[in-house]
Parts: C-alpha cells; sequence; structure tokens
C-alpha cells in the first residue's frame, strides 16, 4: 500500500470517527432535550430563530383547530444547555402573514413551578395559514421561535 | 444667551386676540358648521409645523426648518416674520403656536426645548420650562394651548401633558408613557374646551384622549386604520364649540368629532398629484380654528403651506369622499447589500425588500405591523443590513429598540413577491444592555450603521449619543453627548462609517492592519457633521479589541446655507476618497462633499422642489450600492432615484405620477 493510499484511508476513518462522535454527541443533547422536556410529549421541538433555545411544544387537546380557545404547555430550553427549562418570559401570539393580520384574542400564560409554561386562549378564528410565535423574554433580548400551522 | 432676531416686523398686536387652544378659541364660541370648502392657500413655507389664527384674522404660522414665525394677513398678505434663534446661526426649531389675550406669543422650541413667549415686537419676554425630564421640565415641546390663564404643552419627549401658569410656574402633568387608559406616547398637540377639558393628539398610540378639568383621565377613541373614526399619525388638535378637530395626517384629511369621540364630519381629498393643493390635502399636521369659527387653517408640513377652509354648507362644495388610492411612501433611512435595497414603509409601518437586480428595482417581500409587541414597530427610523446581508436591523425609537430579521430567499429562481421572506429573530432592548449608560431618557434609537469592523453602531437622538455595540451586540462604548458644541449632538439622524486608516496596528502574524473606524454622524438639528475616531487594541491573540480612551472627537463639518444659518444634513453614504454624499431635506438638494467638507458635487436645485431627474422634494435616506452608485429616497416625491459615483442619473422608481417628468424626459 502506497504512502498516499494509507494517509487517504487514516483520514477516511478520522472522518468516520468523527462523524459517529458528533452523531453520539448530538444524540446525547436530543436525549438531555427529552428528558429535561420530561413527560411533555412534544407535539413539537423547535428552535428559536436566533438559534439560543429549544422549546417543546405540546399538542393542545383536538390539535390547532379553527375557532376553539387552544391550551398548550411550552417548555424552554436553552440550546446550549437542554438539560433544564430556562428561567426566561415566554409571550404567545399568532398571526396570518398572508392575510397581513393577527388573532382577535389574547393569550393566557402561566409560569409553572416546574418551569414550564401553560398557555390557553390561543384563538386561530379564520381558516388558512397560521404562524403561532413563542417569543422568548431573557433582558435585553427577546427572541423568537415559530410554529406554521394550517386550519381549516 | 438667547437671541431673538426681529428679521422683519410690520403688524401691532391687538388687545383683542382670545385666548387660544392650538387654535384660538373664541369666548363668544360661535356654532360652526361642516368644513370642507377651500378658500386660499399660503405656500412656499419651510416646514410649517403649527398655526394659530389671531382675531384680527391673521395666521401666525411657525417655520420649524427655519426658526421663523411669519405672520400672515386674512388676504393672504404677508404682515410681518421673525426669525428665533438659540444662538448666532443656529435657528430654533419652533413647533406649536398660541397667543395670549395679553397679546402674547408663546412658542415651543425643540432646540432648548422650552416654550419661549415673545412680545407683539418679537422681543423674549421669558421661557417656560428647560430641557429635563423632571416635573416642569420639558422636551420636544410640540403643541401648545394657552386657555383659562394656564399654558398647555404637549411635552412629545416626556409623553405627557405640562400644564404651567402664564408666567411659567409649573402646575401639574397629565398623563405619562404608556399605551393603557390616561396614558401617551409622544403626543404632539393639545387643546382645551370652553368647559376646561384637555383633548390629547396620543400620535404614538394613534388615538385621542380626553382629560376632565380636574386632570383626571376621561375617555379615549381612536385606532390604526383609514375609516371614520380611527387615524394614521393625529399630529394636531383643535377644540370649539363642543367638537374636537384633528389633522389626521396619513390619511390626508381632517376629522371632526363630538367631545365624546362621535364623528360628525370629515373634509380633505388625498392629494395625489404633485404639489397639487386647491383643497386637497397632502399630510395635514396641524388643524387650527379662527376665534369667529368660521375659518380652519390646515398645515402641511411637507408640502411647506397652509390651507384654508370655510363652512361647506349644503351646496356641491359638500366634503367629498377620501380618496385612498394612495401609492406607495418611504422615508427614513434605507440600506443595499448586494441585489437588495431595504426600505421604511411608515405607513404600515413596515420594511420592504426591493431587488435591485432589474432596470426597475421589484418589490419582493414586506414585513412588519403597527404594535409594540416583539417584531412590531410604531415609528421605524432606520434599517440595516448585517455585515453578510442575510438579516437586516430596524430601530424603533419610541420602543427603545433595535429588531432584526432574517431574510430566506427563495432558491428556485422564480421570481415572485414572497410574504414568507422575511421572519423575526430577536430585539434588543438597549437600555438593558449591561454596560449602556444611564441617561435622563430611555435610548431612542435612529441611526444604525454596521462598520467594516462588524461593530454595530446606533445613534440614540434623547441623549445626543451614538452606541456602538460589538460584533456579539454587547455595549462597548458611547460617542457624544447632548448640546451644541464639539462632540456634542442634538438629533442624529445618520451615520457613515469606514476604516481609519491612520490607525494601524500589527496582528499577531506580524502584519500591519487598520485597528480603528472613523464615524461620521449627521446632527440634522445642530446643522452639521460630527467625526470621531474610534481605535481598538490589539489583545494577545492578535484579534482587535476595544479601548474608549482611544476614542477622538476630530471635529465637525457644516455647510452654510444662503440664510447665514448652516444646513440641516438627513441622510448620508460614503462617496470614497474620504468622500460623503449628503442629503439636505430642508433645501431639496444632495451633494458630495469631498474630505475636507468642499462642496464638490451638487444635484437638485437650492430650496426648489422639483420632478425631472435628479432633483428633489423632502430627499431622505442614502444608500450606497456595489459599484459606488447610490440610492437615494425622494421621500417627498414618492420615488427612489439612483446615481452614480459621478453624480450621473441612473434610474427612478416610485409612484407614477411623480415619475413622468422622468419617462416624458427619456
Amino acid at each position: 500500500m502506497s504512502s498516499k493510499n494509507l494517509r487517504a484511508r487514516i483520514a477516511a476513518c478520522a472522518l468516520v470517527l468523527a462523524g459517529i462522535a458528533y452523531a453520539s454527541a448530538t444524540s446525547r443533547a436530543a436525549t438531555q432535550e427529552n428528558a429535561a422536556a420530561g413527560e411533555h410529549a412534544a407535539y413539537k421541538t423547535v428552535r428559536s430563530n436566533g438559534g439560543r433555545y429549544v422549546l417543546h411544544v405540546t399538542e393542545p387537546e383536538g390539535g390547532f383547530v379553527r375557532g376553539k380557545p387552544l391550551a398548550f404547555d411550552v417548555r424552554v430550553l436553552r440550546a446550549d444547555d437542554p438539560t433544564q427549562p430556562a428561567t426566561v418570559g415566554l409571550l404567545v401570539d399568532a398571526d396570518m402573514p398572508e392575510h397581513l393580520h393577527g388573532t382577535n384574542r389574547v393569550p393566557r400564560i402561566e409560569r409553572r413551578a416546574d418551569g414550564t409554561f401553560r398557555v390557553e386562549n390561543l384563538y386561530l378564528h379564520m381558516p388558512g395559514w397560521w404562524e403561532v410565535f413563542l417569543d422568548v423574554v431573557e433582558s435585553p433580548w427577546t427572541e423568537r421561535a415559530q410554529l406554521r400551522v394550517e386550519v381549516e | 444667551m438667547v437671541h431673538t432676531l426681529l428679521v422683519t416686523f410690520a403688524l401691532a398686536l391687538g388687545p383683542s386676540i382670545q385666548e387660544s387652544g392650538g387654535a384660538a378659541t373664541s369666548s363668544r364660541e360661535p356654532s360652526v358648521g361642516r368644513f370642507g370648502a377651500f378658500l386660499r392657500e399660503t405656500s412656499g413655507l419651510a416646514a410649517p409645523a403649527s398655526v394659530a389664527i389671531d382675531e384680527e384674522g391673521r395666521a401666525w404660522i411657525t417655520e420649524s426648518h427655519t426658526g421663523t414665525v411669519r405672520v400672515v394677513a386674512s388676504d393672504g398678505v404677508e404682515a410681518a416674520r421673525f426669525v428665533l434663534e438659540v444662538v448666532p446661526g443656529l435657528p430654533r426649531e419652533p413647533h406649536g403656536i398660541a397667543i395670549s389675550p395679553a397679546g402674547e406669543v408663546f412658542v415651543a422650541d425643540a432646540v432648548e426645548h422650552a416654550v419661549v413667549v415673545i412680545d407683539g415686537s418679537a422681543l423674549r419676554k421669558r421661557t417656560i420650562g428647560k430641557r429635563g425630564a423632571a416635573p416642569g421640565e420639558l422636551r420636544e415641546p410640540r403643541g401648545i394651548a394657552v386657555v383659562g390663564g394656564k399654558v398647555f404643552v404637549a411635552d412629545s419627549g416626556n409623553h405627557r401633558i405640562s400644564v404651567f401658569a402664564l408666567d411659567g410656574k409649573f402646575e401639574r402633568a397629565l398623563g405619562r408613557r404608556g399605551f393603557g387608559p390616561g396614558e401617551l406616547l409622544a403626543p404632539n398637540d393639545v387643546a382645551v374646551d370652553a368647559s376646561g377639558r384637555v383633548f390629547v393628539a396620543d400620535l404614538g398610540n394613534q388615538r385621542i384622549v380626553r382629560f376632565e378639568a380636574d386632570g383626571s383621565f376621561g375617555k379615549s377613541w381612536g385606532g390604526l386604520g383609514p375609516f371614520a373614526g380611527l387615524f394614521h399619525a393625529p399630529c394636531g388638535i383643535a377644540a370649539r364649540d363642543g367638537r374636537v378637530f384633528v389633522a389626521d395626517r396619513d390619511n390626508h384629511r381632517i376629522q371632526v368629532f363630538d367631545k365624546d369621540g362621535q364623528p360628525d364630519h370629515e373634509w380633505g381629498v388625498h392629494a395625489v398629484r404633485p404639489r397639487e393643493g386647491g383643497g386637497k390635502l397632502h399630510y395635514p399636521s396641524d388643524v387650527a380654528l379662527a376665534p369667529k369659527g368660521d375659518i380652519a387653517a390646515v398645515v402641511e408640513g411637507l408640502e411647506g403651506r397652509v390651507q384654508f377652509f370655510g363652512e361647506a354648507g349644503s351646496t356641491a362644495s359638500d366634503p367629498p369622499i377620501v380618496d385612498r388610492s394612495a401609492s406607495a411612501h418611504y422615508e427614513g433611512g434605507c440600506d443595499v447589500a448586494g441585489d437588495l435595497l431595504a426600505v421604511l414603509e411608515p405607513a404600515g409601518p413596515s420594511v420592504s425588500i426591493f431587488d435591485l437586480a432589474h432596470p426597475t428595482p421589484i418589490e419582493i417581500t414586506r414585513f412588519g405591523r403597527s404594535g409594540p409587541s416583539a417584531g412590531k414597530f410604531l415609528v421605524p427610523a432606520d434599517v440595516e443590513f448585517d455585515p453578510d446581508g442575510k438579516s437586516v436591523w430596524i430601530s424603533d425609537p419610541l420602543l427603545h429598540r433595535i429588531s432584526q430579521y432574517s431574510l430566506t430567499r427563495k432558491s428556485d429562481g422564480i421570481l415572485r413577491f414572497d410574504p414568507f421572506m422575511a421572519k423575526f429573530v430577536r430585539a434588543l432592548q438597549l437600555d438593558e444592555l449591561p454596560g449602556v449608560p444611564a441617561t435622563p431618557w430611555p435610548t431612542e434609537p435612529t441611526a444604525l450603521e454596521f462598520g467594516p469592523d462588524g461593530r454595530m453602531y446606533v445613534a440614540d437622538r434623547a441623549n445626543g449619543r451614538v452606541l456602538v455595540l460589538t460584533p456579539e451586540m454587547t455595549f462597548e462604548r458611547a460617542l457624544g453627548s447632548v448640546g451644541t458644541g464639539q462632540g456634542k449632538l442634538l438629533e442624529p439622524t445618520a451615520i457613515v462609517v469606514e476604516p481609519d486608516e491612520s490607525a494601524r496596528a500589527v496582528d499577531k502574524d506580524g502584519r500591519t492592519i487598520t485597528a480603528g473606524a472613523r464615524v461620521r454622524v449627521a446632527d440634522a438639528r445642530g446643522r452639521k457633521i460630527e467625526t470621531w475616531s474610534c481605535g481598538w487594541e490589539i489583545d494577545e491573540c492578535g484579534s482587535a479589541a476595544s479601548d474608549g480612551n482611544r476614542t477622538r472627537n476630530l471635529g465637525s463639518i457644516s455647510i452654510p446655507g444662503p440664510s447665514g444659518a448652516d444646513r440641516r444634513p438627513f441622510g448620508m453614504a460614503a462617496a470614497g476618497a474620504d468622500g460623503l454624499w449628503v442629503s439636505l431635506e430642508d433645501a431639496n438638494l444632495v451633494l458630495r462633499l469631498d474630505g475636507e467638507g468642499r462642496i464638490t458635487t451638487t444635484l437638485g436645485a437650492d430650496g426648489v422642489g422639483g420632478l425631472g431627474k435628479l432633483q428633489w422634494f423632502h430627499p431622505q435616506g442614502l444608500a450606497r450600492a456595489p459599484g459606488g452608485s447610490i440610492v437615494a429616497i425622494d421621500a417627498g416625491n414618492h420615488r427612489f432615484q439612483v446615481f452614480d459615483a459621478q453624480g450621473v442619473f441612473r434610474t427612478a422608481w416610485g409612484s407614477r405620477l411623480f415619475l413622468e417628468p422622468i419617462l416624458k424626459a427619456k
């Protein structure tokens, strides 16, 4: 085997090992996130638009449907430390970008002792494509995560 | 020292002038009918801000960009003109005006942040209030009402109505900053009716707020929108005869209500053709009634005129339905990254992104909504691409924050409008950022600029400074302080940052690098361009690190105007070789200055608003595109113009009626 081929094989092995290590780390992080999510079986896991937070969102009873006050839970984790809920604030809103308007009710948000948030009274009053905004407030920043949902 | 310069004077104030409230208010209060019949107009004014009509029918008009109070008789002939100065060469910026029964004239001045009281000889008699946030102090005073021996001042920058006795003694304040009942956001005018009820044009909240005579909150009405009872920038207000008149600026109309907010009638047809008047309205910013109640004066700041209206009666001259087929308007700052242009549309308020890679640039997305919550805007002032061009930042002075939106272009190559292209990422409340020096007022960000070093420079109009943020968006240092001397700022509107070639350092690999930035700041109210050098130290690792001790003010340059007062710079863009392109909004000019501040290129006709190629009407933001061409917002003409590095016209686009002169010239 030429030294050139040997170097190539060593490089390939290094790449594979690096890939395994990366996958393992990613998996570990995901496991930590899931562990932090605990019993809150996430309907969706979304990363905030700035990449700083990971949010686990449970599905409202009956799903995201039109014309019904929706309630769901949100757990906010730091992307760089997904082992426990972040001590942050949360604001929730919804919008229809194609129609240039939002929702006509103000959601209620309660922070529980375990660090999760209970969101109630989110109301999607029209059929179509909605963006549900989950704004994480941690002074001096407010960073958005969002869910795109379609209701009939 | 306060100077009051009388330029011309040709009138004697009679004793018959009645108390006025933004408008003159007669004690007789005869009934008035529906307004809307056009009578006459006074044009050629320099950014008129407010008007009051005295008992003899003379209109007293403040011209904010020249520090002038002009008096026009009822036959339209100019009777007098005063120029009010803070110091020689620095005119005041008068806004609200009112006249007391004794003939004293009260003028709100935004340079000294006080109400200046002058007599019939235009000599200053006293000053009410001073710059500050404490009770009895003022910031950005706007409309005034003088009623019942009291002076009511729309204390816009402190978000309240301040009430004084005629001798200047502070009595009380109404309202405070906020969005709830009885709270105010940048109130722009105030009026008081015969019963002592106080009506406030609550500009930032898009509503009218009524306080009762005892100072308690009464009620409010309005909201953002085009229909009767809604507003888009309620700027001016007058109360009389049980009715409330509101200059609904961006809806191009005057709305009339009863004292409880029930719509009575409205008048105004949107002037859609350039400079169209004759009764049609374009951004009416104040309204006042004559003491007899038979004439309404309407100020149009953008158009530089005041139009006078009479009762419409029941003839064919009844107010027609408002034509809202308005085209888009763009104002404030703008920025270019590659093929993309970002601009502000104040009517949304929203941000538009244009694709410049077409003979006529095409709008490819628009985003943003009105409101105080995250991702929304109230009065956006500037937009700036981040260094990689993948997101934009927007400043909003009333919300004290800057917001970042990411931009994701479709990769399928199909050209189309994409409402999902922009996504709100995050917002930064500047005063909560660790290290930002405490100031009397929260930071009000206006101009934004990324330097070649990745630092962000944020102009703060409330405190006359520029905040410098690191690429990691932590606070690094502040430049300037509020005032009129060297190194001080009154109203920063634009920033240009370039490498400071004189600041050199050696990096860890032994290479000589630029280790500083030259920061130039346009100060519109201060009428100058201030320059700082910000040096960085090189740390052990060889990366540039901040060193506040190496901030130096390099002086300022001014652009002399024909009247002796310096020009007001608004927008700026780098012109290469230390040069600058500067827009002069009030002079309808765009200039190129060399590194010494000398004018090397003049685009436009001085003081003359025009529609041809490289003619302007209130030019504002400038942005440098790749190759050195400049995109300019021709705000008053509702269009954009592009010229190359030599000042040669390239293209224009925008509202059709305002483009016709250029299209025909082709």
